[in-house]
């Protein structure tokens, strides 16, 4: 769903002064990439930041030894417990669904309706409270969806607890069933951060090339926008593609899986507020780009679903070798 | 299915004219439009990166007026107006005292375009008008010596009738092709020397 914020930017559009060209030092602010979408990012239900792999122990670990002031949690190991793991072909995949019953009295699993007035993915606090006693938690961000805090320097420590995407070097992860006995490990690597396409604060960047430059597994500049049979550009149709690989769709799933795409612009206005002039080039560790809310897409059945094959492991096998492609289509008309 | 952005947002098109004689005003026409597939159809170029870098191509600066409106192109795949005035004469008559400024160019209509030559009338900056966060008001002036005493083959008397936006050059064509964006049939006004018109279009994004 297109939200209001996207009526601002066609207001900006169509309000910006021509005048602009006149000025070689302001003319940037007329190029189209100022108004065209520039990034993705992946929520889910306020009541899952505080569930699933971002819950913690009451006591903070470094190196397997209680610790305080600690700069990480759980030994920086990303934890997974299946409390579905009695679900056929469930044990060694992650079945978010088990958390939903557990903790249904305390827990609510469904995620904000989505609302034309909506600025940001969820509505409700998406900080993760658990994390309070953390040394930098001053730096726990409020964004309303998923964080990547594997590229933030204040919290990488924790990026196994703020959630939801997995570093660039190789984390380890520990997968536990309902009765926390440890059924396997490994280690899990984000396409995300390896390929330098997401912020801090989990603005995954879109791929700048046309339309007519771009294929539909180009994934590597971001995520697409493209064309395709019955969604071309000649019927004011588009659509919008990201897919979620190896670390990235292990570690979504393990923190409560996606239930919200959003689609942003840049906030213009607001960055030439703070004296940022265009043309504003894509720095996934140092972004200044602010970013406008302008589209929205909320599922409630879990996009990265997996299960086990015979004797072959949902979680660390399959859901890691299967990239989960999902779509967003645009009529504009 | 996938709902259009025209029913998700709630955009819509207002347009009131007025009639001016010796500077007193009246309206005569209130009444609500359609902005049509063109708007969308600029969108997904702009979007896609298919069309151009600019932005200010892609702003509604022009208009045109017509004379053979009816109701039935109030529909949202209405491309053209039905009889827009084709000549710079029919816009600034034979004086040299209109305030319109008129631009040819072509036009583009299901995809492809149309090379016959179009008249647009262009919609200064000045006149372009940000109401709010969402809403964009254009003010047209047609001025008494503007679009007077039309005629048509048939119809000496011709009066005008439907009225259409037009987005400026999306895809950056050398010779500026625009595309409608909003268009509204209402009922006839004989344009003369003796009244000015002022149409207010207001077009709100939700």
């Amino acid at each position: 769903m297109f939200v209001q914020g996207f009526g601002e930017i066609l207001t900006d559009i169509l309000t910006v002064n021509p005048a602009f060209s006149d000025f070689p030092s302001a003319s940037s602010i007329l190029d189209t990439s100022n108004y065209t979408f520039q990034a993705l990012t992946f929520g889910k239900d306020a009541g899952g930041f505080v569930q699933h792999s971002h819950a913690v122990s009451s006591i903070q670990y470094v190196n397997d030894v209680v610790a305080s002031g600690a700069s990480s949690f759980d030994s920086g190991i990303l934890t997974v417990i299946n409390y579905a793991s009695d679900v056929t072909n469930g044990v060694s995949s992650y079945i978010p669904s088990g958390s939903y019953l557990l903790f249904s009295s305390t827990y609510d699993s469904v995620p904000n309706d989505p609302s034309p007035l909506d600025t940001r993915l969820e509505r409700g606090s998406t900080l993760s409270v658990n994390l309070s006693s953390y040394q930098f938690a001053s730096a726990l961000p409020d964004l309303g969806h998923y964080a990547n805090p594997a590229v933030d320097n204040q919290l990488s420590a924790i990026w196994n607890k703020v959630g939801g995407f997995a570093p660039s070097g190789g984390a380890n992860y520990n997968f536990y069933n309902k009765n926390k006995d440890l059924l396997f490990n490994g280690t899990l690597s984000g396409d995300f951060n390896t390929s330098g396409l997401m912020d801090k604060n989990g603005f995954l960047t879109v791929n700048p090339k046309s339309v007519r430059e771009i294929t539909n597994t180009d994934f590597g500049g971001g995520a697409l926008v493209f064309s395709s049979t019955g969604l071309e550009p000649s019927e004011g149709k588009l659509r919008i593609r990201t897919r979620t690989s190896r670390g990235d769709g292990m570690s979504l799933v393990a923190f409560g899986s996606v239930k919200h795409i959003g689609v942003y612009c840049l906030d213009l206005k607001s960055m030439l507020t703070e004296g940022l002039t265009p043309p504003y080039a894509w720095n996934c560790l140092n972004n200044d780009r602010k970013y406008k809310l302008v589209a929205k897409a909320t599922i409630l059945d879990n996009p990265l679903f997996h299960r086990d094959l015979g004797a072959t492991p949902g979680f660390g096998t399959l859901l890691a070798a299967t990239p989960t492609i999902i779509n967003l289509n645009l009529d504009f008309k | 299915m996938i709902k259009s952005l025209t029913n998700q947002m709630g955009i819509k098109g207002h347009l009131t004219i007025h009639k001016i004689v010796e500077g007193e005003e009246e309206v005569v026409y209130d009444e609500d439009n359609v902005i049509v597939s063109g708007f969308g159809w600029a969108l997904s170029h702009l979007y896609g990166k298919l069309g151009s870098n600019t932005i200010t191509d892609y702003q509604i600066d022009r208009v045109q007026l017509g004379v053979s409106g009816y109701a039935g192109l109030q529909v949202s795949s209405t491309n053209s107006l039905s009889g827009a005035l084709s000549s710079t004469t029919e816009y600034l008559g034979q004086s040299t005292d209109s305030n319109l400024n008129v631009v040819s160019g072509f036009r583009w209509e299901n995809d492809s375009v149309v090379t016959t030559p179009q008249i647009y009338a262009k919609i200064p900056f000045s006149k372009v008008t940000r109401i709010d966060d969402r809403t964009v008001r254009y003010t047209i002036f047609i001025d008494e010596d503007s679009c007077n005493n039309l005629s048509r083959p048939g119809v000496p008397e011709s009066a005008l009738n439907e009225i259409g936006l037009f987005i400026k050059n999306p895809k950056a064509d050398n010779i500026e092709t625009s595309i409608l964006t909003a268009y509204r049939y209402f009922s006839n006004i004989r344009k003369t020397s003796d009244f000015a018109l002022v149409f207010r279009w207001t077009i709100s994004f939700g």
